[in-house]
């Protein structure tokens, strides 16, 4: 119990913060906080868990939709555009790079020109957010969405781009 | 250059509050994208300007759950195996005692019913001197439950009997001494002294004989020179007639049952003539028995028709000539409102057969005085 404790104190943090983007009341986050811990004792027992930050992820934002959907008794709507989904496309070796970058280039083009220029700046020019939204005019909140967007389909061009050259 | 791997709420706090430079703020934007743990977090933070103090609060309560959980789970043992596995052998042996005592109980009765049977058998030849039931002072208990002695015998007004296959034989108190022959493939004998006396009580107590054997014991015919030997005789013995009928008259349902399949009930003395006869019985007669019923607490409400009883029944036994004169059962039980015995235990046993005996004859026996919660102890010796 004292060593789940120590490694729920090293994710407490991120775990306060997405119950707080979820509940959105301090409260309400640091009840959760306590009683995802709770649930975390009974859960360990019962599954094996691999990669804990990532489970331990998962159980925090589980928790926090289920609480709020028993609160307010409805489905809770999800923006897809916040929603990041996990990278697990990652090419490496240098042979594959000449062509990742080829594809990359091209698949830029194929971007929305507000997802294109918020990624050019945010990885090329290696940016952060506020100025992004400065030099682009927009909202942090924009840019964010635009640049996980951006990655994202980006992503997905680039595996398109892969199977259709063969490269 | 090296990307920082984990954030704080003090980290994410500032990157909100604007306390981070360009640079710094990049990384953590690039962490959190790769990040969706992070990314999450990083947005919540947006939503309170006091997330470190927040966050430190939350510590607190953490440790201090941490360390209740802490001694909770070492008072428990929840998480210990043999914790669980004793609980489980706790479980088990409950149920194996609630088993155990249920069988023991369904043994007990079985016992009985068994011994029923046995008891009801005709007495077998026998040779050796009747076991007899000798108890200190004999004061007997008038109940309806108590078992019909129709016929007093007193030893020394029994006459010696004889090997003979004789129908009936009036004797000197006008009682039918019977010595038919039990069955064909067996010798039938005639008991001397008291053991022809309790052969006739136990036929007159128990009824039919050959209703446990199939056999008919001319129950009927007993009965019918019991009835002319009563005709003209002592006084006793009309009592015993008009007795009987008031007997009959007060019966439980069982004994109903007993008069329409035992003639001879119906024409058995009650237990208060059985009484004044039981006054002239000499007590040396009860020492020839040769049983000797051992009983510190109680007496038998008529320990003569009990160790008669006793006596006929086993001889009955098939084992009983084996055993005899070799050893003893002795008998705890309590005694019920009615003046039975009850919750019968066989404290030594002889053999199988001799339990048996035993435990039926104290169950068949007279009735006892009552003393609640008192536990007796009897010896039955063969």
């Amino acid at each position: 119990m004292e060593g789940l404790g120590i490694l729920y104190s090293r994710y407490m943090d991120l775990v306060y913060g997405v119950c707080l983007k979820y509940l959105r009341e301090p409260e309400d986050a640091k009840d959760a906080v306590l009683a995802i811990f709770e649930e975390l004792t009974v859960k360990l027992r019962k599954y094996e868990v691999s990669y804990f930050k990532g489970w331990l992820y998962q159980l925090s934002k589980n928790y926090c939709l289920m609480r709020l959907r028993s609160k307010k008794g409805k489905p809770v709507n999800i923006d897809v555009s916040l929603v990041h989904l996990a990278d697990d496309w990652h090419p490496d070796g240098t042979e594959d790079k000449e062509a990742a970058f080829g594809s990359m280039e091209y698949c830029l083009g194929e971007l929305q020109p507000p997802q294109r220029i918020a990624v050019e700046l945010f990885y090329l020019k290696e940016k952060c957010y506020k100025e992004i939204a400065s030099e682009t005019k927009s909202d942090i909140g924009q840019v964010r969405s635009f640049i996980q967007n951006g990655r994202r389909k980006l992503k997905i061009c680039m595996e398109k781009h892969f199977a259709k050259t063969g490269k | 250059m090296k990307e920082r791997t984990t954030y704080t709420a003090a980290d994410l706090a500032r990157y909100h509050a604007g306390g981070m430079s360009p640079r710094e703020m990049h990384e953590l934007e690039k962490a959190a994208l790769a990040d969706p743990f992070l990314s999450d977090a990083l947005e919540g933070y947006e939503t309170t300007p006091h997330a470190a103090d927040e966050v430190a609060e939350l510590r607190t309560q953490l440790n201090k759950r941490v360390a209740r959980r802490k001694i909770f789970s070492l008072s428990a043992a929840g998480d210990q195996n043999w914790f669980r596995i004793a609980a489980v052998v706790i479980v088990f042996a409950g149920i194996a005692f609630l088993i155990t005592r249920t069988l023991h109980n369904d043994h007990i009765t079985s016992d009985r019913t068994l011994a029923d049977n046995k008891t009801l058998a005709p007495p077998p030849v026998s040779k050796t001197p009747p076991p007899t039931i000798a108890t200190p002072t004999e004061k007997p208990v008038e109940t309806e439950q108590a078992p019909q002695a129709k016929i007093p015998l007193t030893t020394d007004k029994v006459p010696k009997p004889a090997k003979t296959e004789q129908a009936a034989q009036p004797t000197e108190d006008g009682i039918t001494r019977s010595s038919q022959p039990s069955n064909a493939g067996r010798q039938p004998t005639t008991p001397t002294g008291s053991h022809d006396a309790a052969a006739n009580y136990f036929r007159e107590n128990k009824g039919s004989i050959s209703d446990f054997n199939g056999q008919d014991r001319s129950i009927k015919k007993e009965a019918k020179s019991l009835q002319e030997s009563n005709a003209g005789n002592e006084k006793p013995e009309g009592e015993i007639t008009t007795s009987s009928a008031q007997t009959s008259a007060t019966a439980s349902p069982a004994d109903h049952q007993n008069a329409a399949t035992m003639p001879i009930a119906a024409n058995a003395a009650p237990s208060d003539i059985l009484k004044q006869e039981m006054k002239k019985a000499n007590p040396e007669a009860k020492d020839r028995a040769g049983m000797v019923m051992q009983n510190a607490n109680t007496q038998p409400a008529d320990s003569v028709q009990f160790n008669q009883y006793l006596d006929t029944a086993k001889r009955a036994l098939p084992a009983a000539d084996s055993v005899r004169d070799n050893g003893k059962v002795i008998l705890s039980f309590t005694v019920n409102n009615t003046g039975r015995p009850d919750n019968i235990v066989v404290e030594k046993s002889l053999c199988d057969a001799c339990d048996r005996a035993a435990i039926e004859l104290l169950k068949k026996g007279p009735a006892w005085i009552n003393v609640a919660g008192k536990k007796r102890t009897v010896t039955v010796t063969f």
